[in-house]
């Protein structure tokens, strides 16, 4: 092949658990945490995710965050999905009754 | 039950304040999570998948009504309302905050509980027999030792930095339900010739990702010299156990590669230096832990339990749960009550507040206020008259707790799996409730008889799948939740590690997977054959040929 | 570093002879396990005060005929996690009744320092910018003990048995 096959870059976001809480969450503009997946900054190349780590580790310094990472999602109508199952679970809760999810005990 | 007096309560006290110290340090940024993490973890608090998870030790899972009654406070006011009972006879909550923990703890300690060594690489809480004083085949109260193993072992200076962590269980009965074989050191009651009680020692048996049976390293340690020679083990342990590779670095991993004879060798050679010393365990102390386990005062001279006999006649659903969860105390006119914390659908070994808070209240009226958590996520009651059994079954039904099927089917072990943990691939408890539901009708569980069905969510095996009749393990594929499933696991005195039967299942197809095999065995069973039985005496094949079809030759 | 003994922080008497370097007959010196099998005979020959360091894998029978001959002996801590040196320590006033300086060496942190001091390390080296009265409580937070070590004798029932030390100087509780 002459042409050289262009690296696809999955789409992703940067996650954590607060320190204080130890709820998830997802890095939003501003270099805020944010609980809802829906609001996370999208990150759609290496320059950005670069950035967003760099800001992640700050936080951590800070004591805002532990255990940073990136996470790769897909956009979808509800915008950004995890593609993995674990991350899936992490985002909306344990499957194993409803009223054990995040969405249904928000701010116990 | 033990009961703390002024030091005990002084070493809880102060360990409080300590982590209230090391928190603040950490919110201040003193310490960073590198150096925080190990010492949040030696006093069990993880950071899991959603939020913290605080274990709380429950030693040798024995509790008191008022105990339990904080454990459902601790629910209501620091979790969501219910709380996890673990294979290791402790408790653990989902999601308490980390400012909130050492206020958590405070409250614990009130009623002389903590989470001291739930976690880290330390000696953890030493489990004994759910029977254990109860247990008509038993020698001696096994939580006598365990109390003495708890008392020995906490912030013990020199091991509390262990190659990884280390896990006790000790059996006084013939009968192991305390599955000695598979722990770091199995702590097994005998009789000598002489007829003096002491310790068979087994060493080196685990789970994980290596499973192997403990074994024995000593026939028979006297009892004096029972923390001499856990001493010993335990520094040959720190010194030799490796610490290059976090899988190799458990206690069954150095007995196998240095041997057993060789390594009991350098046991025997330390213990011969130390023993006699300032450890030997003399017969009053012996004594003072033995008077806090003694025998509640039972009604010796029972009523005839014809009311007893007339309500299992006559209410069917009684008599069947009195068939697989009531088993004779050794006082005539009692009974051991296993109360299932495994009704179909749900997670197995969760309790919510108010049902903890019922469990307190019935074990008040009925069994001189102790409960027991099983290794099987399971609470016992091991004191109920049997006259007052039915209307016990009663109040039990009414809140819940009622379903029969303790070693049955649906009586099954899982870890939290992928919907908590920060280490599994594949979740266990939806995979347990959806057995569960598929076993729920009673007449069918009391048909299959003795069954244990054990999930783990990863290579870990925390849901002791190893040792299971049917052990499911849930794996990755490509993101996606497998589960490859063993046969003929055994924890018990008839110890064996089951088999792999074969490729894994899918998520949707593992439970007709089960229900396979069940019926396979069904079929093949001679009359009264358990499982465990039926796969001794017919092995791997007709199961495999019913999942995969029959062996290409 | 700083050197922590007896809820003080005190001067570093002591120095490290590395290696590869020439035996400079002087005072205090602090030399490896490999340095001391090479060249034993000529550090002996010094006359000097020694000192010994004894890495996570180096078990104190390595230097089992020679222990008395060092008044410091070193057990490093390479990670906090690597806990064998709480067994040397243990060995060495037990087993080989070695009475000198121990010092814990390496990732040594506040949170250890009590742990360290019940197996009878009496000295330890920590960084020079910690608070030494801070780090100096530590050794208190804990005043009871359910087993024994090298600061009390062993127990039958520790809570009779007031706390005291005689291994480590007069840390106070």
């Amino acid at each position: 092949m002459s042409k050289k096959t262009e690296q696809i870059f999955d789409t992703k976001v940067v996650t954590a658990n607060m320190l204080l809480g130890g709820n998830v969450v997802y890095m939003a503009t501003g270099s805020s945490w944010d609980e809802k997946l829906a609001n996370a900054l999208i990150i759609k190349n290496d320059d950005a995710l670069t950035r967003l780590n760099k800001v992640a580790q700050e936080a951590v310094t800070s004591g805002i965050v532990v255990g940073p990472y990136a996470i790769a999602v897909k956009i979808g109508f509800a915008g950004p999905q995890p593609l993995s199952k674990r991350e899936q679970i992490r985002a909306t809760g344990p499957t194993i009754r409803a009223d054990y999810s995040e969405q249904a005990v928000p701010n116990v | 039950m033990y009961r703390y007096d002024e030091f005990d309560h002084t070493i809880v006290q102060e360990r409080v304040d300590q982590f209230r110290d090391q928190v603040s340090r950490r919110v201040s940024g003193e310490l960073t999570e590198e150096e925080f993490r190990p010492l949040r973890l030696m006093n069990g608090l993880y950071l899991q998948l959603h939020a913290y998870m605080l274990r709380v030790a429950i030693p040798y899972g024995t509790l008191s009504s008022k105990q339990i009654r904080m454990l459902a406070h601790i629910a209501r006011r620091y979790d969501r309302g219910y709380g996890h009972f673990t294979t290791r006879q402790n408790i653990q909550y989902n999601w308490p905050k980390l400012e909130d923990v050492p206020d958590l703890l405070a409250d614990l300690a009130s009623v002389e509980m903590h989470a001291i060594q739930t976690s880290g690489n330390c000696i953890r809480n030493v489990t004994a027999d759910a029977y254990a004083g109860v247990a008509d085949d038993e020698l001696e109260d096994s939580r006598i030792y365990a109390e003495i193993i708890r008392q020995w072992s906490t912030l013990h200076p020199e091991f509390s930095f262990l190659p990884r962590k280390f896990k006790i269980a000790v059996s006084g009965a013939p009968t192991d339900r305390a599955a000695v074989r598979f722990h770091d050191i199995g702590l097994q009651m005998r009789q000598n010739i002489r007829g003096e009680v002491g310790f068979e020692v087994l060493v080196g048996g685990g789970q994980g990702r290596t499973p192997i049976i403990a074994e024995t390293i000593r026939d028979f340690l006297p009892k004096q010299d029972l923390l001499s020679y856990l001493e010993a083990i335990l520094r040959v342990y720190n010194m030799l156990g490796r610490r290059d590779n976090i899988y190799k670095a458990r206690i069954k991993i150095l007995v196998k590669e240095t041997g057993r004879d060789k390594f009991a060798a350098l046991v025997e050679e330390e213990w011969n230096r130390i023993r006699g010393g300032a450890l030997d365990l003399h017969k009053d102390e012996i004594n003072r832990i033995r008077s806090y386990f003694a025998p509640p005062l039972y009604e010796l001279t029972p009523e005839p339990d014809t009311d007893y006999q007339i309500a299992r006649r006559a209410d069917r659903d009684f008599d069947r749960w009195c068939a697989s969860n009531v088993v004779s105390n050794k006082q005539p006119g009692y009974g051991i009550v296993n109360i299932s914390l495994k009704p179909a659908g749900m997670a197995p070994g969760d309790a919510t507040a108010d049902q903890m808070d019922v469990l307190a209240d019935l074990a008040e009226t009925y069994s001189f206020d102790e409960l027991r958590v099983t290794h099987k996520q399971n609470i016992v009651l091991g004191h109920v008259r049997l006259v007052g059994l039915h209307a016990l079954w009663q109040q039990l039904d009414a809140a819940g707790l009622a379903t029969a099927n303790i070693g049955l089917a649906s009586d099954i072990i899982a870890c939290p799996g992928l919907d908590y943990c920060n280490l599994a691939n594949a979740r266990s408890i939806p995979v347990a409730q959806r057995i569960s539901e598929r076993f729920a009708n009673p007449d069918q569980l009391a048909r299959i008889g003795a069954l244990r069905i054990n999930i783990s969510g990863c290579i870990n095996a925390c849901g002791h799948h190893h040792v299971g009749d049917i052990g499911i393990l849930g794996v990755d594929r490509r993101g996606e939740e497998f589960y490859q499933i063993t046969l003929g696991g055994d924890p018990t005195e008839n110890v064996a590690i089951g088999e792999v039967i074969g490729p894994a299942f899918s998520y949707d197809d593992v439970v007709d997977a089960v229900e396979t095999i069940i019926a396979t065995y069904e079929t093949i069973r001679t009359i009264d054959e358990t499982f465990a039985q039926t796969w001794r005496r017919v092995g791997v094949t007709p199961f495999k040929e019913k999942l995969y079809g029959p062996a290409r030759h | 570093m700083a050197l922590l003994v007896t809820n003080k922080v005190i001067k570093d008497q002591w120095h490290i002879l590395e290696d590869d370097a020439q035996i400079d007959g002087g005072d205090n010196m602090i030399v490896s396990v490999e340095r001391w099998q090479r060249d034993r005979d000529d550090l002996i020959a010094c006359n000097r005060d020694l000192g010994i360091v004894l890495k996570s894998d180096q078990p104190p029978n390595l230097i089992e005929k020679d222990i008395q001959r060092f008044s410091v002996i070193c057990l490093e801590f390479p990670k906090f996690t690597d806990g064998r040196a709480y067994s040397y320590a243990r060995l060495l006033r037990n087993k080989y009744g070695f009475k000198g300086e121990l010092r814990a060496v390496g990732n040594v942190l506040r949170d250890q320092l009590a742990f360290m001091l019940r197996c009878g390390i009496d000295a330890f080296e920590i960084a020079d910018n910690v608070n030494a009265r801070d780090w100096s409580s530590a050794f208190g937070e804990i005043t009871v003990r359910y087993q024994g070590a090298n600061d009390i004798a062993n127990i039958v029932r520790p809570n009779i048995i007031p706390p005291h030390n005689d291994v480590a100087g007069n840390w106070s509780y």
